[in-house]
């Protein structure tokens, strides 16, 4: 699993900080598409990714899919660093 | 936070704001080509003390206390003035909005003093800047007020949809734990019911986040705390642990057990909230599936109770083994079939044949190969069969399955000749199924075939009679073992095939 490579793309890197600032959130692609503004089928296809790549839990059932945060502390340490590092280079 | 605090806040919010508006840094553009080199400047308060040390890093000297006493001035009119300092001109104004000063704006160094007309436009600009400061100021507060309780409302949205999804109650109990780990962010989960019958409470979900790589692992830790939920009829919230009732008007069903935040945090009484409103979810949805599994073991209950009677009349003949059940539902999973699909499976694998009683009984009783005559008679049996169902409204849905169960995957079966995925897969399942536990068995005219040849004989009929997707899922649950452990349920029946 490579976060960095994630945080190159806008919209896996909008996705992760989604649910870094909402880890009790419990989505669907058309949920996730309204909260970050993106188009939702491209925003399905990245929640597979993600989850694919245990950064996302996938609950599935017949008739929905829900994408959750993962509970994983390694990850969720990693994207801290990751966003820590992000916030000074916005300011410059 | 008190009012001043919130005040200055609001104040701090909007200076900055105001500061940053693309029309502020507009009307510094237009009024410069009439205003010259003006210095303009926002303070923030007529506070003598601050307002000396926000003058003292103007650019250009100016009579600080001069200043001071104009703004001042300005302050208690609550409206611009226009003076003269340091043998230039200045203006200043209040940032007012209702009764309240949010700062001061002062345009200095003026070569001339600016006429009443010009002050009014300025004036206009201003206030134009202040009203769209002020809505974007409330804007971005109830955005910030509303969307964690969107995505909040929004996750118990999913969570309805995810749960109230499944009506199978093995399901849902482990849904339900894991969508309440997730939404409380926690490690250990329990789920007890109450057996209907005995009172007894059974842990039927248990999920630990640490404990395993696939998370779920079954225990029974907390039984006693779910005994004192019940006893007590009220939940039971300590530091690290909730437990919540799961209440269905006055009875109560089971409990859930949460415990062990991840961040190690103690649960509050958010977190108590958001339990209870999981609890009356799960309510609905566990008595959606109780209900639906009664119904379920109503009709299967009467199907058997007609399979037992014509079992009486002559056994065999008109119903299947149980092993040709679990393997068509085992075959059926394989190939990941839905809930409604398997549901439609399972009643017609009960009894495909109903439609042979109208078949002479010496035809079935027949040890030797049939002829024209008889096999027609044989052959009519799934049509006789939805002649009977087809009153039967629960079981419409089964019909297709128990009528094409005999046609054959390259169009030369019957009744219909449909070919390939024309034949409703649960039909195709159950054409493998037949044919599987017919070569098992001890035909008047056939030897038993042993598993392994059971098997090599089905495959070597793919694309003919079997559809090839089903004979690889009988392939696949032969060589996991899953046939031969089938098998071994039925050893009084099967045991010389091994």
């Amino acid at each position: 699993m490579n976060l960095k490579k994630f945080f190159k793309s806008d919209i896996h890197k909008k996705i992760i900080i989604f649910f870094h600032q909402n880890p009790s959130s419990i989505d669907t692609p058309r949920g996730v598409a309204t909260w970050i503004n993106y188009d939702r089928t491209k925003v399905s296809s990245a929640l597979k990714e993600l989850a694919k790549n245990k950064i996302l839990n996938i609950h599935k059932a017949a008739t929905a899919t829900g994408y959750s945060y993962t509970s994983d502390k390694k990850i969720i340490e990693q994207v801290k660093k990751l966003l820590r590092n992000i916030t000074p280079a916005r300011k410059q | 936070m008190n009012n001043k605090d919130t005040y200055t806040e609001y104040k701090n919010e909007f200076l900055k704001r105001f500061i940053q508006n693309k029309i502020f840094k507009e009307e510094e553009s237009v009024f410069s080509n009439i205003f010259g080199k003006a210095q303009w400047w926002v303070f923030s308060s007529a506070n003598r003390k601050t307002l000396l040390s926000e003058l003292r890093s103007m650019p250009r000297a100016v009579d600080k206390k001069a200043a001071c006493s104009h703004i001042n001035k300005v302050k208690k009119e609550k409206k611009p003035i226009v003076f003269k300092c340091d043998n230039f001109y200045c203006v200043c104004a209040p940032l007012l909005r209702g009764d309240n000063i949010y700062g001061y704006l002062m345009i200095s160094y003026l070569n001339s003093r600016p006429s009443d007309e010009l002050l009014l436009v300025l004036n206009g600009f201003t206030n134009s800047i202040i009203e769209e400061v002020s809505k974007e100021i409330e804007l971005s507060k109830l955005y910030e007020v509303i969307r964690p309780r969107a995505i909040a409302l929004s996750t118990i949205h999913t969570i309805h949809r995810l749960i109230g999804s499944t009506l199978d109650i093995n399901e849902l109990l482990p849904r339900i734990g894991r969508l309440a780990l997730q939404v409380l962010r926690a490690g250990h989960i329990e789920i007890y019911m109450k057996d209907r019958k005995t009172g007894k409470l059974n842990c039927v979900a248990a999920i630990n986040y640490a404990e395993s790589k696939d998370f779920y692992k079954i225990s029974k830790k907390y039984a006693n705390i779910a005994k004192t939920v019940i006893a007590n009829s009220r939940s039971v919230s300590k530091k690290n642990l909730l437990a919540m009732p799961l209440i269905e008007e006055e009875d109560i069903l089971g409990v859930i057990i949460i415990k062990d935040r991840i961040d190690k945090k103690n649960f509050t009484i958010f977190d108590q909230e958001i339990l209870n409103t999981l609890a009356e979810q799960a309510v609905v949805a566990i008595k959606n599936a109780q209900m639906y599994k009664e119904q379920q073991d109503i009709t299967i209950g009467s199907i058997k109770s007609l399979a037992s009677l014509l079992d009486l009349k002559l056994p065999g003949a008109y119903t299947h083994t149980s092993l040709f059940v679990e393997l068509i539902l085992a075959l059926g999973r394989e190939m990941a079939l839905s809930q409604e699909e398997m549901r439609d499976l399972h009643y017609s694998a009960l009894l495909p044949d109903l439609g042979k009683v109208f078949v002479p009984e010496q035809i079935l009783k027949k040890p030797a190969p049939l002829d024209k005559r008889e096999l027609h008679f044989i052959r009519e049996h799934t049509k006789k069969a939805v002649e009977i169902m087809q009153h039967l409204s629960g079981l419409k849905s089964t019909i297709p399955i128990i009528l094409h169960h005999h046609e054959w995957y390259d169009g030369t079966g019957y009744p219909n000749r449909l070919q390939g995925d024309n034949i409703p897969a649960g039909a195709r399942i159950m054409a493998v199924g037949d044919a599987f536990e017919a070569m098992l068995r001890k035909r008047p005219h056939k030897e038993r075939l042993t598993l392994t040849k059971t098997v090599m004989e089905i495959k070597s009929q793919a694309n003919t009679q079997f559809d090839p997707k089903v004979v690889n899922a009988l392939l696949h649950l032969y060589h996991k073992g899953t046939l031969k452990s089938l098998l071994k349920g039925h050893m009084h029946e099967f045991k010389k095939v091994f």
